[in-house]
């Protein structure tokens, strides 16, 4: 009788398997844990982890580390991914200057259009011209609007106001005469006076209508077909907003530049062809299949794509010990995505959506140090440790314990790095691959679509549902129910957007509305791991078709998430394939696959000898 | 005791005049109409939850004779006003906010914070410091998630 305990160690993972084999070669498992990885996988940081890992299987047995025969260690693919996004065009606006936003409480409402002046010289503002008058935030709205009211009082025109307090409603309610007021502009101090100048506001629940139309500015500003169509930008930067101003400034050129985004080389194994990142998404993954089986796809140098592709190689060339011009990377997965633009000429910070395209790269090396762990545990705790099988054959077997399935299955394992699947037929034989985009690509989609900028969040937001919190005392789920609470919520949580961690409720600081965020969030899994799925599954079924593999299995972190499985069901239905999450053991859900292999193979191959 | 949907201020006989303007500017700004009643003196606290009573959009103030101002929800304990502000030596921009948020809490929109307000936030208003508050704010919400059983 002998205890073996199965190991897998994995990106964020650390999981164990602790298992008894008869001498009559049955095994029968009895404890398992996981916790989570120490160090980048496939290092000696990795050993603390795992030690960590038996320990907790151990406990509950009342078994010690001495006890165990022996310790398997996965042989980890050595796969890395990286994750990168790239702007297609970017938007430079120059000599020219807008303001779009959606202050909470505009003043007025309708569309003005007149001269830029300053609130200190309203007083020598000409009766002859229309104004629009520029209020700093150190004039009070008190002050604001008796001198606005004084001014209209001696026959002065002023059709409309740009305010940097939020106090557009206050200095409104006191006018003799109703104009539209935009507030909350930060940068008042760069509004360019004495230039022409619309300003609009839209009624409650409406958006801004002829500012947000090229051809309504170029009415106001009488601008040609040249000038209109380089306006676009700015007008697109308006849609859907309540206030907008713009302003036409000496020069008005508006410029719309495009960069080269870069350029990238994809080598198969009989031919080669080069596409243009620019190009979009899909004609970058449709020269991927056309070239596939690939051997290397390479970023033009000195572009972004380029630095992107060395930074990855670079990372997995000091990881594996190995010299950077024998690391390849061997797949890339493309999604077409929004990235806000800081969009230059605006005064209240505005962002437009410009088109990106993401990138994830996955490489291969020859493999992994594992064996160096191996002996560093061995080391630290005195009980044989050795790397047992690969991980692909591992996670099959494993998976094979799933109660109601067969030969031939494939599995889809979907981490945080790399999208892998492998097929074992009805003869036995395994067969894997493994593609760029998982996790971390879905996270930096949510993060660059929503222009969050913390990642933290964003891995938050792609994790949990979200909901509203709508009064004081509930919260909205997003599938529509409502959950009470007996304590008050926190005020900084009341009317907003969260996130509902295990942690808690985190509030999402963002304009987004709740269905937008969803969307987004549901996109970026569709779009990574939906099209993975497929994409992964073809590579390995036989001749290329899904319809011949009876059943798919999803394991890992990812086939936990509360709405992937769902959309890879979805998509697999139309193939007639039994989709679901696999339950290694009948118990343990879509965890512990490879560690349950290793001891399931190790006890086969000593039944064998 | 009153139809009109607006919020509900109750001031106390005694509260120094003139300081709440403020407040009432913050409402102005976000259109939500108020009222302003002569009261009794009593605990702010209580003040404040029997303006929010009366209030048809269930959101009242007080200010008290101390100049103390509280913004009270009707759903909340009468002891636990949502926050409370001293007109005296707070700035009257603290004072503006706190007028914005009683109108954002009858609209449902979210509240407005500065960085280092002089504002007590929090139902179940204790004298401590603003972390330790946040700290058992944060606590609170947790610990209603978990029980309820968030995954």
């Amino acid at each position: 009788m002998a205890y073996i305990a199965g190991v897998d160690v994995g990106n964020n993972t650390t999981e164990v398997a602790v298992g008894e084999i008869r001498p009559s070669g049955d095994v029968r498992f009895l404890s398992s844990a996981i916790v989570r990885t120490v160090g980048i996988k496939g290092t000696i940081q990795n050993a603390m982890g795992v030690i960590d890992a038996l320990d907790t299987a151990l406990q509950p047995l009342a078994m010690q580390r001495r006890d165990l025969s022996l310790i398997l260690i996965n042989e980890a693919t050595p796969v890395i991914g990286d994750v990168a996004m790239e702007t297609i065009t970017e938007t430079v606006i120059t000599e020219s200057a807008m303001i779009g936003h959606n202050p909470a409480t505009p003043g007025g409402q309708g569309l003005a259009f007149g001269e830029t002046i300053s609130f200190d010289r309203l007083t020598e503002a000409s009766p002859a011209g229309r104004w629009i008058v520029v209020i700093p935030g150190s004039v009070d709205f008190q002050k604001a609007a008796e001198h606005l009211n004084e001014a209209m009082g001696a026959g002065v025109q002023i059709v409309g106001a740009i305010a940097q307090n939020d106090d557009a409603v206050l200095i409104h309610n006191r006018l003799l005469r109703s104009v539209p007021i935009v507030d909350e502009v930060a940068h008042i101090d760069r509004v360019p006076l004495g230039m022409p100048a619309a300003i609009e506001v839209a009624a409650p629940g409406r958006a801004v209508e002829k500012l947000s139309n090229p051809y309504d500015i170029a009415t106001i500003f009488q601008l040609d077909a040249e000038e209109t169509r380089r306006i676009v930008p700015i007008a697109r930067a308006i849609m859907g907003i309540r206030s907008a101003v713009v302003i036409k400034t000496p020069r008005g050129d508006i410029q719309e530049r495009r960069i080269p985004a870069g350029r990238l080389a994809v080598i198969g194994e009989q031919q080669k062809t080069e596409v243009q990142i620019d190009e979009g998404a899909e004609a970058i993954m449709m020269r991927v299949e056309e070239v596939s089986p690939l051997k290397e796809i390479r970023g033009e140098p000195g572009t972004n794509v380029g630095g992107m592709f060395e930074q990855v190689r670079k990372v997995m060339a000091e990881l594996t010990d190995q010299p950077v011009h024998a690391i390849t990377v061997r797949d890339i997965l493309a999604v077409d995505t929004f990235k806000p633009q800081k969009v230059l000429g605006s005064l209240a910070g505005e962002y437009a959506l410009g088109n990106a395209v993401g990138l994830a790269a996955m490489v291969e090396t020859h493999k992994l140090p594992m064996q160096r762990l191996a002996r560093k545990i061995e080391e630290e705790i005195q009980v044989p440790c050795c790397v047992g099988g690969v991980e692909a054959e591992m996670a099959i077997r494993g998976a094979l314990t799933t109660p109601g399935t067969r030969a031939p299955l494939a599995i889809l394992d979907l981490g945080g790095g790399s999208t892998d699947a492998a097929l074992i037929t009805e003869a036995g034989t395994v067969g894997s691959i493994h593609l760029a985009g998982a996790g971390e690509m879905v996270t930096l989609l949510i993060d660059t679509e929503l222009g969050l900028e913390d990642k933290e969040l964003s891995e938050d937001i792609k994790q949990y549902p979200l909901g509203k919190v709508e009064s004081l005392f509930h919260i909205r789920h997003e599938d529509g129910s409502v959950q009470f609470f007996q304590k008050p919520l926190d005020p900084k949580l009341f009317g907003r957007v969260v996130v509902l961690t295990d942690g808690g409720a985190k509030p999402i600081n963002t304009s987004a509305g709740l269905d937008k965020i969803a969307t987004v969030r549901r996109q970026a899994k569709h779009k990574v791991f939906v099209h993975n799925a497929l994409r992964a599954l073809k590579r390995v079924a036989p001749a290329g078709n899904i319809r011949l593999i009876h059943f798919v299995v999803l394991v890992g972190g990812s086939a936990l998430d509360f709405e992937i499985p769902k959309m890879i069901s979805d998509a697999l239905m139309e193939y007639a394939v039994v989709t679901g999450r696999a339950n290694v053991r009948g118990l343990e859900g879509p965890r512990n696959a490879v560690a349950t292999g290793l001891i399931l193979a190790h006890a086969e191959r000593r039944a064998g000898s | 005791m009153n139809q009109k949907p607006a919020i509900v201020i109750f001031v106390s006989s005694s509260a120094p005049t003139d300081l709440l303007q403020p407040v009432l500017w913050g409402m102005e700004e976000e259109g939500i109409p108020f009222e302003i009643h002569q009261a009794a003196n009593s605990s702010i606290g209580q003040l404040a939850k029997q303006a929010a009573d009366s209030s048809p959009l269930n959101v009242g103030m007080a200010q008290g004779g101390d100049a103390m101002v509280a913004l009270h929800h009707r759903d909340l304990p009468a002891e636990t006003p949502l926050f409370t502000v001293n007109c005296k030596n707070a700035h009257s921009s603290s004072l503006r906010l706190l007028g914005i948020n009683a109108a954002r809490l009858v609209k449902g929109q979210p509240l407005a914070f500065y960085e280092h307000s002089e504002v007590n936030a929090g139902p179940g208003n204790a004298p401590q410091a603003a972390d330790s508050r946040l700290e058992y704010l944060v606590a609170l919400v947790l610990d209603e998630v978990l029980k309820e059983g968030y995954r």
